[in-house]
């Protein structure tokens, strides 16, 4: 009997509410203290309902001006540049401007203030066995940075892991996912080791994926989530214990029918052999309104149980 | 003879007046909303004739909220859910098509109708693109993004249409001018040939009108430069100030952001007749206003490949509803005095 798990990551939509109490923030009519306050609240209640659909899910985000800003503003030698379209989509993120990688600046797992973001700290503690800590993957960090040429990826990618194994540390979690935004450009996966030794960690990707990238990584991830495509689920089965595929849009407000989703993951599932799959986005959810985007889970909720 | 030369123009929108804005919402469709948005009309057809601009577009669009969702509004088919993040917190309404779209009403008619009664000036159209509001809304109802796109392009087409009757015959045979939306156009660099389609669709069979398109902050002006051949349009009204650097000079250190213009130029060359380009000269995401200087020399940058200043028009990157009044005034002020200035050059 193949095991449907689902998985929800990355920034989410913030209802009305919490919008208009972070714009009254940014116009300075509320304090730093309180609008933390305010999000901690309500990551508290976004955290339960993501567990209550019985799938793995990652911190809601909503002190995360995009899914590199805490990293841009906080990290010394990157700062934000201007504004960039990510990917093909009609929104935007602050371009990291990367002189070299150096240490945060602030202490993320902490309240406190950094320029052009909410205050931090970057996660709710969690100790719930289906957490995963967010993080943007290093490779996907560079090329949406403007980098300085003497800067390199390898480079970058051994100061950016080193920052996110010590935030694991502060927080002491255990389980932790990198989220892939572009497709891998025959970079050295190997730099992630040190990293995937320490901790669980599911990595989502996108594109169609090489043999060659993941054979340097000798050691199995916990996930690789992969746009479903028979040699992309190959090397997630391969490379990983649980094999994830991103099946549910979410840049569409349509939602799918939980029976067909299942049927989809059950048969990739079985092409490969998997015992248990994972079912996901196939990107976060933060390109959809709120309401939608609690469909969206209403309907993996369905899909797994 | 109307003037040719250097025509400045605005592209678009302009910061609504607090009375109409702060209620906008709460009155739209009633009669002190018509109200409201004629009077902001006329208070920002005053604004631009001071300022001297020769083309007041609409007077700023103050009949609209926003350029997607005033015509989403006009249609039938389409569903809001709530807000979407744009960056920070920033949101805006996103459509999702549920069903085939249809128009409720005209988009624009009311608005040309009292700006028409309103300026002897020249004016100019802006309506949302098709392929914008494809790539701008969800689509949960046609097969694909290119069936969307061409179905937004057929009610596109009507409405002009119900423009031109509208509009009738004005003195002097001047020609209803419409500037086609699209800053979506180069996001999807492989879909270039519908961005052509439905454009072309949304003007097909429609004569003694004069049309451009208005596209901005592309990451690659040269995937729309590249298909000027296949645009059955008379011009391209661009954003470059954005990209600029503000030293003044004409070096091609300081121009960075008129670079592309000699490729414009070497596609246009080709054409016959050739495309007018309206230059992009102030920025509407700063507040400095640009010296008259910076802005004459951007003029003179672009004269350098361009040579022929009836196929240059001057105008803002995009429309200045991001500035204040005042500062959209001020940086009208100055584009008008800079082209005022070099007019005598050409």
């Amino acid at each position: 009997m193949t095991e449907i798990k689902g998985l929800i990551y990355g920034t989410y939509p913030k209802n009305d509410e919490l919008r208009i109490k972070i714009g009254r923030w940014e116009r300075g009519v509320i304090k730093g203290q309180e609008i933390e306050a305010e999000i901690s609240r309500e990551k508290k209640v976004k955290t339960e309902l993501f567990r209550n659909t019985g799938s793995d899910y990652t911190d809601p985000l909503f002190n995360w001006y995009d899914i590199f800003r805490p990293f841009t503003c906080a990290t010394d030698g990157i700062a934000p540049g201007p504004l960039t379209r990510y990917k093909e989509t009609n929104t935007f993120y602050r371009l990291p401007e990367v002189d070299h990688v150096g240490r945060m600046k602030v202490n993320p797992s902490e309240f406190n203030e950094i320029e052009e973001n909410p205050p931090l700290p970057l996660f709710q503690g969690n100790s719930d066995p289906n957490y995963f800590a967010f993080f943007p993957s290093p490779f996907s960090f560079f090329k949406m940075s403007k980098v300085k040429e003497e800067a390199t990826v390898d480079q970058f990618t051994k100061g950016m892991i080193s920052i996110y194994s010590d935030i694991m540390k502060s927080y002491g979690f255990k389980n932790a996912l990198l989220f892939e935004s572009l497709p891998y450009q025959g970079e050295d996966l190997s730099l992630l080791l040190p990293f995937i030794e320490k901790f669980r960690t599911i990595l989502v990707t996108e594109g169609n994926l090489k043999f060659a990238d993941f054979t340097p990584l000798g050691k199995k991830l916990h996930s690789i989530a992969v746009t479903p495509e028979d040699r992309n689920m190959e090397i997630a089965t391969k490379h990983s214990s649980i094999p994830g595929i991103r099946a549910i849009d979410s840049h569409n407000t349509k939602i799918e029918e939980p029976g067909a989703v299942k049927q989809n993951a059950l048969d990739e599932a079985e092409k490969t052999g998997a015992d248990s799959i994972y079912v996901t986005f196939n990107d976060y959810l933060d390109f959809l309104p709120d309401s939608i985007a609690a469909k969206k889970l209403e309907m993996i909720k369905e899909v797994i149980n | 003879m109307p003037e040719r030369k250097f025509i400045t123009q605005e592209i678009g929108s302009f910061r609504k007046p607090d009375y109409l804005s702060r209620r906008f919402h709460q009155i739209q469709g009633t009669e002190e909303f018509n109200r409201l948005a004629e009077k902001a009309t006329l208070e920002t057809l005053g604004l631009f004739d001071q300022a001297g601009l020769m083309n007041v577009g609409v007077g700023g669009e103050m009949f609209r909220w926003e350029m997607y969702e005033h015509l989403a509004n006009s249609l039938e088919g389409i569903e809001f859910y709530g807000l979407v993040r744009s960056f920070d917190n920033k949101y805006y309404k996103k459509g999702s098509v549920v069903s085939n779209i249809k128009r409720k009403s005209s988009f624009h008619g009311d608005e040309l109708k009292f700006v028409i009664a309103n300026t002897e000036k020249r004016l100019k159209v802006p309506i949302t693109g098709p392929y914008t509001m494809m790539d701008w809304s969800f689509n949960e109802a046609y097969k694909s993004r290119e069936d969307l796109a061409m179905a937004y392009a057929d009610l596109i087409n009507q409405e002009i249409r119900d423009l031109k009757k509208i509009w009738g015959t004005r003195p002097g045979g001047e020609m209803l001018e419409i500037q086609i939306d699209e800053p979506a156009a180069t996001t999807h660099p492989s879909e270039m040939d519908l961005v052509v389609d439905s454009v072309n669709r949304s003007i097909e069979g429609i004569q003694d009108a004069e049309f451009s398109i208005h596209v901005c902050y592309s990451r690659d002006y040269r995937l729309l430069y590249d298909r000027i051949p296949d645009l059955k349009l008379h011009g391209l009204n661009l954003e470059y100030a954005n990209r600029d650097t503000m030293m003044t000079g004409v070096s091609d250190e300081a121009r960075t952001g008129y670079e592309d213009i000699a490729y414009f130029s070497e596609i246009n060359e080709e054409q016959y007749p050739r495309k007018f380009l309206g230059l992009g000269v102030t920025d509407v995401h700063i507040n400095e206003v640009e010296s008259v200087q910076l802005i004459r020399d951007r003029i003179e940058y672009a004269m350098a490949f361009i040579e022929n200043p009836t196929n240059v028009r001057i105008n803002p990157d995009c429309g200045l509803r991001t500035r204040s009044r005042e500062i959209g005034y001020q940086k009208l002020k100055n584009m008008v005095e800079a082209r005022n200035q070099v007019y005598g050059e050409y």
